[in-house]
């Protein structure tokens, strides 16, 4: 760890030198520091974003991977061995991996039973482009009322946003195969073009500002009209409203003596629908800090009227701004600070609002009113932050503080699948530092397991079509496929697959 | 020798001098070696490693120490929810230990994945593990024999997950609890519920006679190395076989397990766990279920509410049935009852444990939650006192999910109590920021525990310590009685903060914190003032139905039969512990509330030159008396620093009432405020007080949008999201009108026109769009237009037209006209006038402020208010709820009556600014400024030049306008010249309420406390915490943390 740290530190200081263009070129068909992980919206496609946090390369890159095609890589979970297919023995809870079992040897720091994935494989269907170096993390949106998908990744090399159009062909046609479209088609390395990168143009907004240097986490609102950035090292949340028609803009930067200087994690609160009104125009964010115990409340100030559609203008002109909400104290842990990740759970409220017939404005309304779950990821001392919000006031108290190990870094909400084939909520939290995901049951308020992982586990997303978690692996370069299928609890939060060779880093060897 | 003698210094020097080469500075790193804790129990143990009861420890006789059976030491068991082990710790000894050698670092007893509850044998025999992991559910049993590292002599093979008895379970489990069922005299009994097969009630008769039982056991050898089982027959503690009771949340059950069948069960076998009973609990919430108010809660605010009854008042009730169903968590056990919180559905169960295998439910408590009755209370932990001598049982329940942190509810589960909700406690309205059923103090509460303890005074004649004695502060009782001993001595001995005697609560917090509840202080008789008020009304000290023979608690000598405290209410029942007392001595110090200065006024740039006797003061006030005149008020006192000022005027240090009272230079020049002692707990540690005239309460707001619809020219409506203006406490024209016809006795006539100059306004405080805007390029207004109409934003002061009156205040929008002629809101977009709509484009930036009154805050609390939301539309409207009796922060000027002869101009008792000059007399008489014309309220006469009538008194003219406040008590006049806005009093208080808490955060800042016991013979607590501090153990005599522990 203290090595990757040596490692880690100088590229800090190093990451405004990123040139494009220069040094070695990244290998776009490897796993290489992931650091972002999404799915594309009917789950076909897992999007992993690598980084390149050694200094070895000129850039990231950005994959995509065929999830059926990975399922056929992945050993089948079994009871007995009937379950298996050819007659093949069951081995604890698992059929016969299908490229053969890992050596033990190697167990030990790369879970899993089975030899890896290699990301090549034809089944795989993977497509990849060229991005600025040291990504952050990754959020996929689809647009309202419509196919287009896009995937907007943080890039602290070059202090843009880049954003892609996934799913499309090369004449922009929505085909569902996981390509990736940023305007690479043109250059010879396969990257992104400048019109895929965002905030690096003072010209394209009228407060000609560019985005503030160490963007790291980024969250949108539920269709990708409004998407806020943090910049972890000023104190700032920048602001870009995406037209799903043209490009997203960097439109704001809110930065006051108020806002902590370190916010690390951001998460959008779903849109708090009235009753036969159309969309709020006014998104809403909770912003989490490293040195600060508070969760701070960000709300978009739109600049004019929404337009027939409900989707907020972006173009060059309209001013639109984040306004401070003030924050709310966390005092549920001893001391609160350093908060990394946040996560917000509307399920509740969704369910209610689904139950509630056409028409009836009544039952919306109170389906409003069901309180927001709200999780930060907290290292003072390590934990997990339970909270809820108070409709229809937005901000989140903690109420609870459950123990975790050393690093909790990021966690995702997402769906386990029970023994009778219903689905259950759980968050998940990975802790950087001890190697574990912990899956915590919020209807009974109790850590489920304890997943434990390979080294560095950093970006997480569940499948919501599949009992699976993915976890990208930072350290040692690959993403981990975990089982979350409780109808077979022996492999219950065991690793099934590898995909990309675990690869330790150069310094460690 | 002497060339030998001179190699051997050489040689010796020359080691010196590498030794102290090599002698680096040490540094000791501290192992941890606990991780995870999250639940201990604590056993009783002999040197042959045989458990006894809890109660036989600690080993206070060393005289029979030669047999190691006598040689008992405390031990704990610890949960360790990382490493999936239980931790043991040798209390005793001071250390924690290794039960694996043989390996590097601590090696702990290896269990199932996640142990998450624990619970011993009443003979300490044995101790039983539930662990909670997917596919891994179970329970172990660590016999206490096995507890330490293996036996080689016994060939005793390495502790791991075959070596314990276990069985498994098909669903999770939470918590459990080991409790005695009865022997019967037959064995077995046939069961009450035959499809859930027998329920051993027998006396062990599957382990034999013990009488048949070969006096030497063989000799284990390596073929069959001794197993971990233990037999639970004849173990100490009350007679009965041992019963298992096991939480099952997803089922809703709670399930019976034979603990010797389990003991018995072969080590490392696994087999499935075997109920001898299952309870499946039950949610009953009878509808109509409502919480019971004291007096102080009932009732209105308004004497003319319909029926006497107020519509704002929380309206306590149970929640509906709901269709939850029950999670069944932490338990807690009194005598034969078993109270079960449950973290799905609103009830706490109660089970009759009097049988275990016949155990039934009882009518379970019911948490609700009296501000928000539609929420639906879940609890996770739960706590039973033991029986006070007074017959009193008192449960604590944390409600989890209250906001902003876990709190804890109180339930009075006495013998013969039948409320079954959540005690609201009396004293509420003097705590507004307290909820009245709920105990939190800033942190969210994690565990609850109850401590009794008594210190017993021997009574001399008869040489009997009887136990639960109170302190009695009857001035005529015998001196040498048990409750006359018990009395405060000094401040150091008998009744005081530090001594807990009776039954108290503790709530551990999230923070590391735990907090001591008062429940039942035998000495709280003995901490209160010496004055008495025998009327059933309390008196401005909280004091109320005192023995009518004692009007002083002090014997005849002047020597205190009581602590001397300033307020009647430093020790109450349920609330939490003051850290010291509540008074103001020489020879304690400053501790009750009192003054760190004299009020300070800070006047803006432009009264910046003007005279004493121009400003405004703020003045003491003396408390009313019985009858409420001026004759029979009763003189209170102020501490200002170390020294005592009293409003009698007779005092050495005279606190300034009178506004041109001239006796010396101090009372001309200083301002006072009177601290009333009614309820100590309502004051911070420290404070800052602020009155501000025309003061902004409601924040410096930046995203006030204008509602494009209804905004017109004289007339807008102003929302934003940011701010709750009810919560606030905007008072529009309708909200003043009231405050002017109910407080301040104006007819309805004169309190319309009274709100129109009175309501609150806004006052717009940000730019124009600079020059360079885009905007200026296609807006019809010119940006200089704008600048003409409402001035920059950094002007001193802002332009009137910026200032817009409240007509109408709602929770997220205000209704707001204009204040000022021709400040138009929005003139369409072909005029080329300015108006508010066109000159600030964007989200607008603004304040909202009192008008011609001054502006009450607290650093601590805000400006309190009395406003509310009202109805669907959420208007903002002056409660009526009982609750907010002391909800005030609006402060009126005090003017002195004027007369106007028949050219209007001023002739009467005060003395206008204009005339000052002419007047050939004292300047600093007739300081209280003139009332203005048709002014009406809050005017007195302050009398004729060189004859003061002393200011206002309770009772007489202008005392409508005293501000009577929780925590300040004073009448603020006004000056010659009109008051300016943003003008300033500031003082600061200290001596408020501190509460007496332990604390792990001592020990570490980074803890993440999971549990608490009380400790019944060390008489400590024992505290669990899950990040770096493993187990602590706490004094309740020095509440601070005892050597050896932590435990880490």
């Amino acid at each position: 760890m203290r090595r990757l740290l040596q490692l880690v530190i100088p590229c800090v200081f190093l990451s405004g030198c990123f040139g494009p263009g220069e040094g070695v070129e990244v290998p776009q068909d490897q796993i290489y520091f992931p650091v972002g992980l999404a799915l594309d919206t009917n789950a076909n496609h897992l999007f992993v974003v690598s980084s390149d946090f050694d200094l070895q390369y000129n850039g990231g890159s950005v994959q995509s991977y065929d999830l059926n095609g990975l399922q056929t890589e992945l050993p089948q979970v079994c009871d007995v061995d009937a379950d298996c297919d050819d007659g093949a023995s069951c081995e604890s809870g698992l059929c016969p991996c299908p490229h053969g079992d890992r050596a033990d040897s190697d167990r030990l720091l790369f879970p899993g039973r089975c030899n890896p994935i290699d990301p090549k494989a034809d089944v795989l269907k993977s497509h990849s482009v060229k991005i600025g170096a040291f990504a952050t993390d990754a959020v996929l949106r689809q647009r309202e009322k419509g196919t287009e998908e896009r995937l907007f990744i943080p890039v602290r090399g070059d202090s843009t946003l880049h954003w892609l159009d996934v799913n499309r062909d090369s004449k922009g046609n929505v085909d569902g195969q996981g390509e990736l479209e940023c305007g690479q088609h043109g250059s010879s390395d396969n990257s992104c073009n400048a019109d895929h990168r965002a905030g690096d143009q003072p010209s394209t907004n009228p407060r000609g500002i560019k985005l503030n240097s160490e963007p790291f986490a980024i969250d949108a609102s539920e269709h990708g009209d409004t998407i806020v950035v943090t910049n972890q090292t000023t104190g700032t949340a920048s602001l870009f409203l995406n037209d799903w028609d043209s490009r997203p803009l960097l439109k704001f930067a809110l930065a006051n003596d108020k806002i902590p200087l370190r916010p690390v994690g951001i998460a959008a609160l779903p849109q708090p629908l009235a009753p036969g009104e159309d969309r709020n125009p006014s998104d809403t964010f909770l912003m989490t800090f490293r040195n600060s115990a508070q969760v701070r409340l960000l709300r978009l100030a739109p600049d004019g009227t929404p337009s027939a559609t409900g989707v907020l203008l972006s173009t060059n002109q309209s001013r639109p701004y984040l306004v401070d909400g003030n924050g709310v104290a966390i005092d549920a842990n001893s001391v609160g600070s350093d908060s990394r990740g946040i996560a917000v759970d509307a399920s509740a409220r969704k369910l209610a609002k689904d139950r509630c017939a056409a028409g009836d404005t009544t039952c919306i309304g109170a389906a409003n009113l069901v309180p927001l779950d709200v999780y930060v990821a907290n290292r003072a001392p390590s934990s997990l932050l339970i909270g809820r919000t108070r409709p229809p006031q937005e901000y989140p108290y903690f109420y609870q503080s459950v123990p975790l190990t050393a690093g909790p870094s990021r966690l995702v909400v997402g769906q386990v699948t029970t023994p009778s084939g219903e689905t259950e909520t759980r968050v998940f939290v990975g802790c950087f530092d001890s190697r574990r995901v912990f899956v915590y049951d919020p209807q009974r308020s109790r850590i489920e397991t304890e997943i434990l992982t390979g080294r560095g586990p950093q970006a997480l997303v569940v499948d919501p079509t599949r009992p699976l978690l993915y976890v990208g692996h930072f350290t040692d370069s690959y993403v981990g496929v975990y089982s979350l299928d409780l109808a077979h609890p022996a492999t219950y939060g065991t690793m099934l697959g590898t995909l990309g060779t675990p690869k330790s880093p150069r310094a460690s060897k | 020798m002497k060339l030998a003698d001179s190699v051997f210094r050489a040689l010796l020097l020359l080691g010196a001098i590498l030794l102290c080469c090599c002698s680096e500075q040490q540094v000791v790193a501290e192992l941890r070696s606990l991780s995870g804790s999250e639940d201990a129990v604590f056993l009783c143990r002999d040197a042959n490693g045989e458990g006894h009861p809890y109660a036989d420890c600690p080993d206070r006789d060393p005289a029979d120490d030669g047999k190691k059976a006598k040689r008992l030491s405390v031990f704990a068991l610890v949960t360790q929810t990382v490493t999936d082990e239980v931790a043991v710790v040798d209390v005793s000894a001071g250390k924690v230990v290794d039960v694996d050698p043989s390996t590097p670092g601590f090696g702990f007893l290896r269990v199932g994945g996640r142990p998450i509850s624990m619970a011993a044998t009443p003979g300490g025999r044995a101790t039983f593990v539930a662990t909670a992991d997917v596919g891994r559910n179970g329970i172990f049993a660590l016999p206490t024999t096995c507890l330490g590292a293996p036996d080689q002599d016994k060939h005793e093979l390495q502790r791991d997950l075959t070596t314990w008895p276990a069985c498994r379970l098909d669903e999770t489990p939470g918590e459990i609890s080991v409790l005695v069922e009865p022997f019967a005299d037959q064995a077995p009994v046939a069961s009450m519920f035959a499809t859930q097969g027998d329920c051993r009630v027998d006396d062990y008769s599957e382990l034999g006679d013990p009488e048949d039982q070969p006096d030497t056991l063989p000799t284990p050898d390596a073929d069959q190395p001794a197993r971990c089982q233990a037999a639970l027959q004849g173990e100490g503690g009350p007679a009965g076989r041992r019963k298992l009771v096991v939480a099952l949340p997803d089922s809703g059950e709670l399930g019976i397990i034979d603990a010797q069948q389990l003991l018995n069960t072969e080590p490392g076998s696994f087999p499935r766990c075997q109920f001898e009973r299952r309870l499946k609990l039950q949610v009953d919430v009878p509808s109509g279920t409502t919480q019971i108010l004291p007096a102080d809660l009932t009732g209105s605010l308004f004497a003319d509410s319909p029926d006497g009854t107020c519509v704002d008042a929380a309206i306590p009730q149970a929640t509906p049935p709901s269709k939850r169903p029950p999670q069944p968590a932490g338990f807690a056990l009194a005598d034969d009852r078993l109270y079960v919180a449950d973290r799905g559905a609103p009830v706490i169960h109660v089970v009759d444990m009097s049988s275990v295998c016949g155990m039934s439910e009882l009518p379970a408590l019911l948490p609700m939650s009296l501000r928000e009755p539609q929420r639906l209370v879940t609890t996770d932990r739960v706590a039973v006192s033991p029986l006070t001598p007074a017959g009193q049982r008192f449960a604590y329940a944390i409600d989890r999910e209250d906001q902003p942190g876990a709190s804890v509810m109180v339930f009075d589960v006495s013998p013969s109590a039948t409320d079954r909700t959540p005690l609201v406690r009396s004293g509420s309205p003097e705590l507004p920021g307290e909820k009245p059923d709920r105990l939190a103090l800033g942190s969210s509460a994690k565990d609850v525990a109850f401590a009794y303890r008594d210190i017993p005074y021997v009574d001399p004649k008869t040489g009997v310590a009887e136990f639960g004695v109170g302190c009695n502060p009857d001035p005529a009782a015998d001196l040498s009685s048990p409750g006359a001993l018990a009395r405060t001595k000094n401040f150091v001995d008998g009744a005081r903060p530090g001594l807990l005697r009776g039954l108290f609560g503790f709530i551990l917090l999230t923070n590391g914190s735990i907090a001591i509840v008062d429940e039942d202080d035998f000495d709280k008789d003995c901490r209160r003032p010496v004055s008495g008020n025998s009327s059933s009304t309390p008196d401005f000290r909280g004091c109320a139905n005192d023995d009518p023979g004692i009007t002083s608690y002090a014997l005849k000598d002047g020597t205190r039969t009581v602590s001397g405290e300033v307020s009647c209410r430093v020790v109450e029942p349920h609330r939490f512990r003051s850290a010291r007392f509540a008074i103001n001595d020489t020879e304690v110090g400053v501790r009750a509330p009192s003054l760190r200065d004299f009020p300070q006024l800070s006047v803006p740039k432009a009264a910046a030159g003007s005279r004493l006797e121009d400003r405004p003061r703020v003045l003491a006030v003396p408390f009313p008396g019985p009858k409420g005149t001026a004759e029979d008020a009763i003189d209170a006192d102020i501490y200002v620093g170390a020294t005592r000022y009293s409003t009698d005027p007779k005092a050495g240090d005279v606190a300034p009432v009178d506004p041109n009272s001239r006796q010396s230079d101090q009372l001309q020049s200083i301002n006072m405020v009177v601290l009333p002692p009614l309820e100590p707990r309502s004051y911070a540690a420290e404070d800052t007080v602020t009155v501000t005239y025309e003061g902004s309460f409601a924040g410096d707001r930046t995203s006030g949008f204008l509602d494009e619809t209804t905004v017109g020219a004289t007339q807008a409506t102003l929302k934003d999201a940011s701010v709750s203006y009810c919560g606030a406490g905007v008072y529009d024209v309708d909200s003043m009108i009231d405050y002017a016809a109910r407080d301040l006795g104006l007819s309805l006539k004169e309190a319309a026109k009274f709100a129109e100059t009175h309501a609150d306004y806004v006052q717009l405080t940000g730019s124009v769009p600079a020059a360079d805007e885009s905007y200026w390029s296609f807006s019809k207004v010119s940006r200089s237009t704008c600048l003409t109409e409402f001035g920059a934003a950094d002007a001193e002061p802002l332009l009137p037209a910026r200032e817009f009156l409240v007509r109408s205040a709602f929770a997220d929008h205000l209704v707001l006209e204009s204040r000022s002629e021709g400040t138009p809101w929005n003139l369409g977009t072909k005029s080329a006038d300015a108006d508010v709509a066109r000159c600030f484009p964007t989200a607008l930036t603004y304040r909202v402020r009192a008008s011609k009154q001054w502006v009450l805050a607290h650093a601590s609390s805000g400006v309190k208010h009395d406003i509310i939301a009202s109805g669907a539309e959420g208007r903002c409207m002056r409660s009526c709820d009982p609750i907010r009796k002391w909800s005030r922060g609006r402060v009126f000027e005090i003017s002195s009556q004027s007369k106007l002869d028949s050219k209007g101009n001023q002739i009467g008792n005060c003395r206008d600014i204009d005339l000052d000059a002419n007047v050939d007399s004292d300047p600093l008489d007739l300081r209280v400024g003139c009332s203005l014309a048709g002014e009406v309220a809050c005017v007195f006469d302050q009398g004729e030049a060189g004859s003061s009538s002393g200011g206002v008194h309770p009772g007489g003219p202008g005392s409508e306008c005293i501000f009577n406040g929780l925590n300040d008590r004073f009448a603020l006049y006004r000056g010659r010249l009109p008051s300016l806005r943003d003008t300033v009093f500031t003082w600061h208080t200290t001596g408020g309420f501190t509460p007496l808490l332990m604390s792990l955060a001592t020990l570490s800042s980074v803890v993440a406390p999971q549990s608490i016991q009380f400790l019944r013979q060390p008489e400590q607590m024992a505290v669990v915490d899950g990040a770096s501090q493993g187990l602590s153990l706490f004094s309740l005599d020095s509440f601070s943390v005892v050597r050896p522990s932590p435990f880490y």
